[in-house]
């Protein structure tokens, strides 16, 4: 019966290590510098965030289950950090490369005043 | 660029050139290996003398629950890759916090189950018990993550 407590001794001890590591996030996305310059096409954002981003907060940015975007200004560097790392039930990496930075063009876009 | 945060975009350009996301291709690839969960809930059922209609147990049934397995676990890798090191354990509400619970134990789990099947010196029972909760934990993974992202997000690739 004894023997029973090495998986489980040895299960154990992964899950502690797999949760140091998620607690680390050793490859972290980096947030964008202040004042990084938006280089993503708002026309095409439209799209991918009518495809990507539209269910929760709405056809354009108008909010729904997840929180509105028109004419909260918001720039650049912080939409992309969001974008990246998530907030509250949104997952980080929703889109990403070229689609984020088109993405991020068109929130800006819609978040000005 | 920090070399940390060259990881992150690599592994983006890679996985964006088949998905268009890296969510996308975590939701795709946890239902991938569910359905080999399926295949080694079925064919372990069949080793264990249940579902009496599938091929008689042998060699087939046992190599099929081995691989099914091994592929199963192959393609949790990439998620596991993105989940733990990327994003990281997260609480912001009930199915994220669920999500990252699972995800720690998930291959813990997996762990201690392959030692069970390798140590015949245990009791009978433990093995399946082991078994289910790995496949328990990884349904819970899907349904917190893959469905979410399909019935809440969108349907594709």
């Amino acid at each position: 019966m004894r023997r029973i407590w090495r998986p489980v001794l040895v299960g154990a001890v992964i899950a502690l290590v797999t949760f140091a590591l998620a607690k680390a996030q050793i490859f972290e996305p980096s947030a964008a510098a202040p004042g990084t310059p938006v280089a993503g096409n708002a026309a095409r954002g439209e799209a991918v965030f009518g495809r990507e981003c539209a269910t929760c907060h709405g056809t354009a940015g108008e909010g729904g289950s997840g929180p509105a975007l028109q004419r909260t200004s918001l720039d650049a560097s912080f939409v992309t950090e969001r974008v990246r790392a998530g907030a509250g039930v949104m997952p980080g990496g929703l889109v990403t490369g070229q689609d984020e930075a088109d993405v991020v063009a068109y929130v800006v876009g819609i978040s000005a005043p | 660029m920090p070399p940390l945060a060259d990881v992150n975009e690599t592994y983006t350009d890679i996985i964006t050139t088949v998905f268009s996301s890296t969510i996308a291709a975590k939701a795709w690839l946890a239902t991938a290996a569910l359905a080999f969960v399926v295949v080694q809930l079925v064919t372990a059922a069949r080793i264990y003398g249940r579902l009496s209609f599938l091929p008689e147990r042998g060699a087939t049934i046992a190599s099929v629950h081995r691989w099914s397995g091994r592929t199963a676990f192959l393609l949790t890798l990439p998620v596991f890759f993105h989940c733990v090191t990327i994003l990281g354990f997260q609480t912001p509400g009930a199915r994220v916090a669920i999500h990252s619970l699972a995800g720690t134990f998930v291959y813990g789990v997996f762990a201690a189950k392959v030692l069970i099947v390798r140590d015949r010196s245990l009791p009978g029972w433990t093995l399946p018990v082991a078994g289910l909760s790995l496949a328990s934990t990884l349904v819970v993974i899907w349904l917190t993550s893959s469905l979410w992202y399909f019935t809440n997000v969108r349907f594709g690739f």
